[in-house]
């Protein structure tokens, strides 16, 4: 029920103390006002009601007084002689009245009190004949006293009140006149302490005193509803309208005096205990708000501060500090709070604990688990190597065996020495490989290659099985791709698919078919943008085919589609599981049809990133022509301990036509290299005194050996190895047991790149090798450097040349030319014959012949070198291994003159 | 104790809510009407008469729902017979924004009030002013009686008529405005007539020296009758001295005179005082009773001359603020307003707002007054 969403505490307190102090306000307030405003109403109306009374009865009070001497003058003035009457009168006047006077019976005036104000119309006075006089007639009439209404008097022209009253036995009546002030004085002396105020009211309705504002004196207020009925009732309540003002009103009537005293407070608003009421309740409407806005930060600030205490403990907590105590305050939740948090933090120490406790465990565990895995690999890599270098031997001896005189029987257990070998070294590979694949420690590599070249080369080994067979072995592909993937493991794919295809067919037929192909369906979700360019391979045939219930489980490892198979076919069963984990490593999917007794297909997927048009060109141009002649016999150097596979090399070297040099360390390999006699050197890895590395990388460091051709000899089968090796500065590794063919590629390749190499100038750098099988991987040196043309002077100088042909005749050109090249052939055997006799002098002589021959016919680039061999003419190794680069630049030479005397 | 509470807060809201309502909406505003008068002073009788029928004419209207739906509301303020201050409330009134004023009684008043009048612009209709000073003038103040000219050469006429050739007078020095121009035109008249006016003296009923110095001299040229021109109470108290002399003198009263006061104070002293009334007292027409009725009613008095001039004045500033044309100053309204009908006679204004009264001669028998 969070309607809110999360807020300030302070925000949360202003709400809840301005909402419960409104709430409460207006509970409390309409409370107040409920009961409050109808209790001051009430108070008014008594009020009114009692100050009218007072104020009536207390004027009647003071009136009377002023009565009484009007009644004291009535009765003794027939007891005084005339002529103190008008004394008498005038000491009645006093301050009290404005006039006092006598009237007879007729009406007439006898005596007044207004001599001392003037004399004449003192005089005058007497006689004046009242007798249609109001008052004088009330008087007579109802023979007691009698307060007039506001009349103009006679006696003095000013409207006046008057009281009078029968003198008695000698008839007539008195009559004193009031000044109107004085009554104005009177009633403010009642004007009460209630705020209410007076209108004193005559018989007519006329105001004869008033009190307050607004002014009712000029006003005739008999029609007034409370005038009317207090004049007709004596005493009335109401609330009354004047001037747009409401009030509250009471009268009450003087029968005494005839007059009405109307007492008035005003109502509603006007009214000041009304008006406070509600001003008190809008200002505690308004304030309290305000206060709660005021207050809240406070509160906020001083709830925070506990709060703040716990939440800074816990984030201590958090930080990994352990208080000591935690904070206790005023406030019962939040000490609460700190206790379920203190208890909190001693449980998670607690389990901290235990969790380091099971931790270090599981480190142990972990550990030891390492340590088996890697003893593991281990193992691995020490039984491949050490299965391998004698399964080396059996397998080259058996080669060798075979290639000796042998009669049928012979020849037949040879060969089946060398194909249980063979198995034995495929089975060995699988589990390499599985286990690495489960290792997880199989890396795709990635590089151009042309994949038709690949397919071509797989196919070759193939069809002389087929053939064995009997079986027709259809290669069909599309185009030529060339694409960027890692062409070892596609290899490997194909390599076991038809390798199983061939092995289970009897008769028919095998057809490998690739083609590029679009994403199919089921393969979307697997489609990538960086690997877009996907290649079908197919690979049908006509064998046994697999069963239903088994065809699912072909692919798991170990599992071959029963016993017999495995009894009858050999291998490990992990082929297709290989095939399976490699396809799907890089990207792509493999699937079965198969019926039994018709034969199986296996559909391969597999996806590659598209490569530029250059860097296909680039694999076309620099796909290097290797061949397996040599134009001269090699002098190799064999670094290796063990001796069967010594004999074996020494055996396949020999029968290539090479020199043979065997040592049996590293150390006496570094010392044979010195000499300069070694073309190339086979070296061992695992040697005692120094090993393979080590005297790689000191032959590197030698003048004669920086362009040295190295092959890397191992039995470890483990790639990651193989790189160090090529980091040592190995031109080529090869993987024991090699094939003869397999060594004489990777002798090939080697002799002449770094042939090439040196005459460059340039430092080893790779090559790719498109044809080493899988059962003897060769990994070759990242080619760092693209050959480039030579950064040395062209062949031959042809504008020079034109030159002099501009100058000769024709004839003489060729006849030039002709010499020239004779002369070259005759001086490089020359040159050939000197180096081998190591006589300098005759090195320098020839070279200086061959520079100044081709210079004069401007072959600029032989003429060059044959100045430097003369230089280096003391330094016959130097010169020995400048030879080959030489003997390309003589050739060059010849067939640019050949090519010019043909123009 | 709710109903209560309801009523308390109505009480208290409406008039508030009333207030504002009327504060932000001008023409709800009531229609202020002033009303100057001498209502302490001597004349303070016909103050007071007509006070009290322009505050009955005010409630009548009001209780039909005003004027175009404006309350009217009277605003009175008392000269207690000074002109100055008199002068003092026409600027006060103003101030205060009354629409018009009644008012005043007195010529001499009023005379002091004429600039003010002028100045300030504020329609003023006298109910009794008579004095010829007034007539004929194109001004803000307007006059419901005839005048002095009219009134006192009706005297000359009458007094003639009935065989009266010698007459002496009295006048009031304080309102000699009116006083000395009506026995100039009584004079005139008379003389024109044949008779005369053989002695006439002013007299100052506020100083001391009394009233049978004034009568002496002229009761002692042996007049056919004597003339007063004074107001009630002053006319009263001379013909008191007069008749205490034992001189039975014909008595006649300028037409001010006749107010219930006079009859008050005049006692046997005024039995046979001839008077002119400006309308029939005993008119049994209903316009007249119902108005008759109602002020006797209201304020438990006889309505005088001065109630009924008031009550016509209220009758033609009422229509006139009634028909009052857009852009109209209410001036024009009133000159433009044409007939209307008064309480015994039709009301109409002159060009120069003048307008005259009916003449009634009476003589007061047995305290009341008499047609002759």
């Amino acid at each position: 029920m969070n309607i809110f969403g999360e807020r300030r505490l302070r925000t949360s307190l202003i709400f809840l103390l301005v909402s419960t102090t409104l709430v409460t306000l207006t509970i409390v307030g309409t409370a107040i006002l409920a009961v409050r405003l109808p209790q001051i109403v009430d108070a008014n109306k008594a009020l009114v009601a009692r100050a009218a009374a007072e104020t009536s009865s207390r004027i009647e009070i003071f009136l009377e007084g002023l009565e009484q001497r009007v009644l004291l003058v009535g009765q003794t003035a027939h007891d005084l002689p005339k002529e103190r009457v008008a004394d008498m009168l005038d000491a009645a006047r006093g301050d009290a009245f404005e006039a006092v006077y006598l009237v007879d019976d007729d009406g007439i005036i006898t005596a007044n009190s207004i001599r001392n104000v003037s004399p004449e119309r003192s005089q005058e006075m007497i006689g004046v004949d009242l007798s249609q006089n109001k008052l004088v007639r009330a008087i007579n009439t109802k023979g007691a006293v009698v307060w007039s209404d506001k009349f103009l008097s006679a006696v003095t022209g000013k409207v006046t009140i008057g009281v009078g009253l029968p003198v008695g036995q000698i008839g007539g009546v008195v009559i004193a006149e009031l000044p109107i002030t004085s009554l104005l004085k009177i009633s403010q002396i009642a004007s009460g302490s209630g705020g209410e105020d007076f209108w004193i009211i005559d018989g007519h309705g006329e105001v004869v005193a008033e009190t307050g504002s607004p002014s009712a004196a000029r006003l005739n207020l008999l029609s007034l509803p409370i005038v009317r009925n207090g004049l007709a009732n004596h005493s009335a309540t109401d609330t009354t309208d004047f001037k747009d003002q409401k009030y509250h009103t009471a009268a009450s009537f003087s029968g005494a005096l005839g007059w009405l005293f109307v007492s008035r407070i005003p109502a509603g608003l006007n009214n000041p205990k009304i008006r406070e009421t509600i001003g008190l309740i809008l200002i505690a409407f308004i304030a309290s708000p305000i206060i709660g806005l005021l207050l809240a930060p406070f509160w906020a600030r001083g709830m925070n501060a506990a709060l703040g205490k716990v939440t800074r403990y816990a984030r201590l907590v958090a930080t990994g500090v352990s208080p000591d105590s935690w904070p206790r305050g005023n406030i019962t939740e939040f000490n609460a709070l700190s206790t379920d948090l203190e208890e909190m933090c001693e449980r998670l120490a607690q389990v901290a604990a235990e969790q380091t406790a099971l931790s270090k465990d599981l480190e142990k565990a972990k550990n030891n688990a390492e340590f088996a895995n890697r003893a593991k690999s281990n193992f691995l890599a020490t039984m491949s190597h050490e299965i391998r270098t004698p399964l080396n031997g059996v397998l080259g001896l058996a080669q060798l065996l075979k290639g000796t005189e042998l009669d049928e029987d012979q020849w037949q257990k040879v060969d089946t020495i060398l194909s249980s070998g063979q198995t034995l070294l495929a089975i060995l590979n699988d589990v390499l490989d599985m286990s690495k694949i489960e290792a997880g420690g199989l890396e795709l590599e990635e590089q151009v290659f042309s994949l038709t070249g690949l397919v071509s080369t797989i196919t070759s080994p193939f069809q002389s099985l087929a053939d064995d067979k009997g079986l027709r072995l259809v290669v069909n592909c599309d185009a030529n791709h060339v694409v960027r993937g890692d062409p070892v493991r596609t290899r490997q794919i194909l390599w076991n698919l038809l390798s199983n295809a061939i092995k289970f067919t009897d008769q028919g037929q095998i057809n490998l078919t690739v083609k590029k192909s679009e994403w199919p369906t089921h393969m979307e979700n697997l489609a990538s943008s960086d690997k877009n360019y996907l290649l079908l391979f197919t690979i049908e045939d006509t064998g046994a085919g697999i069963s239903s219930d088994r065809i699912n489980a072909i692919f798991e490892a170990f599992t071959q589609e029963d016993n017999s198979i495995t009894r009858k076919f050999g291998g490990t069963g992990l082929g297709l599981s290989i095939v399976k984990q490699m396809t799907e490593l890089m990207g792509g999917t493999v699937n079965v049809e198969s019926t039994q007794g018709v034969g199986s297909k296996f559909i391969v997927y597999l996806p590659f990133h598209e490569v530029t048009k250059e860097e296909a060109l680039a694999i076309s141009q620099r796909d290097p022509k290797i061949t397996l002649e040599f134009s001269k016999p090699l002098n190799v150097l064999i670094a290796e301990d063990n001796d069967v596979n010594a004999i074996i090399a020494r055996a396949f070297l020999e029968k290539f036509g090479h020199s043979v040099k065997h040592v049996v360390n590293g150390k006496l390999a570094v010392e044979a290299a010195k000499d300069g006699w070694a073309d190339l050197i086979l070296m061992d890895i695992h040697m005692p005194e120094m090993n393979g590395i080590d005297a790689t990388r000191t032959i590197r460091s030698t003048a004669t050996g920086q362009h040295l051709p190295i092959v890397g000899l191992t039995a470890e089968a483990f790639a990651d190895r193989h790189t160090a090796f090529i980091e040592a500065g190995m031109n080529e590794v090869l993987t024991k047991p090699y094939t003869e063919q397999q060594l004489a590629r990777v002798l090939a390749r080697s002799y002449q790149i770094e042939r090439r190499r040196s005459r460059r100038g340039t430092a080893p750098g790779p090559e790719i090798d498109g044809a080493v099988a899988p059962a003897a991987t060769a990994h070759s040196a990242p080619d760092k450097t693209m050959p480039a043309k030579s950064s040395q002077a062209p062949t031959g100088d042809e504008k020079r040349l034109n030159e002099l042909r501009a100058q000769l005749p024709a004839e003489a050109i060729s006849s030039l030319l002709a010499e020239a090249q004779s002369s070259l052939q005759t001086n490089l055997e020359k040159l050939q014959e000197s180096v081998h006799d190591k006589d300098p002098d005759a090195i320098r002589e020839t070279a200086h012949a061959i520079k100044g021959a081709s210079g004069s016919l401007f072959a600029v680039q032989i003429s060059e070198m044959a100045a430097e061999i003369e230089q280096q003419s003391e330094d016959i190794e130097g010169v020995r291994r400048r030879l080959p680069e030489f003997e390309l630049a003589a050739k060059d030479a010849l067939d640019w003159w050949q090519a010019q005397s043909a123009k | 104790m709710i109903i209560n509470l309801l009523n308390t807060i109505r009480a208290t809201a409406l008039p508030v809510v009333l207030s504002i309502l009327l504060t932000a909406c001008g023409d709800s505003a009531p229609i202020k009407i002033g009303f100057i008068g001498g209502l302490t002073a001597r004349s303070s009788d016909i103050s007071q008469a007509s006070r009290n029928a322009v505050q009955l004419a005010i409630a009548e209207v009001n209780a039909k729902g005003g004027i175009n739906g404006r309350m009217l509301e009277l605003v009175v303020r008392d000269n207690n017979g000074d002109p100055a201050t008199a002068q003092k409330n026409v600027q006060e009134l103003a101030g205060e924004g009354v629409e018009a004023i009644i008012g005043p009684n007195l010529s001499s008043i009023a005379e002091a009030m004429l600039p003010a009048i002028i100045e300030t612009n504020v329609v003023t209709i006298s109910p009794t002013v008579s004095s010829l000073f007034f007539a004929g003038k194109d001004d803000p103040f307007f006059r419901m009686n005839s005048t002095t000219r009219q009134n006192a050469g009706a005297y000359a006429a009458y007094h003639y008529s009935k065989g009266g050739r010698r007459v002496t007078a009295a006048f009031d020095a304080q309102n000699r405005l009116f006083s000395e121009s009506w026995l100039k035109e009584f004079q005139a008249a008379f003389e024109k007539l044949g008779g005369e006016l053989i002695n006439a003296t002013s007299f100052d009923a506020t100083s001391t020296t009394g009233y049978s110095g004034v009568v002496a001299p002229l009761l002692s040229s042996s007049p056919d009758a004597m003339l007063l021109v004074a107001n009630g109470v002053d006319t009263a108290q001379l013909a008191q001295q007069i008749r205490k002399t034992g001189s039975k003198v014909k008595l006649m009263a300028a037409e001010w005179a006749a107010s219930e006061e006079l009859i008050q104070l005049g006692g046997r002293a005024i039995e046979g005082l001839t008077i002119l009334q400006t309308y029939d007292r005993y008119s049994k027409e209903a316009h007249y009773t119902g108005f008759h009725d109602a002020y006797q009613k209201r304020f438990k008095k006889t309505p005088g001359y001065a109630s009924l001039a008031a009550y016509d004045a209220t009758t033609m500033l009422f229509a006139a603020l009634q028909q009052r044309r857009e852009g109209e100053t209410l001036k024009q309204a009133l000159l433009n307003l044409g007939p209307k009908k008064g309480l015994q006679q039709v009301l109409e204004f002159d060009d120069f707002g003048d307008s005259n009264r009916k003449q009634f001669f009476v003589s007061v028998k047995n305290g009341e007054f008499v047609v002759e």
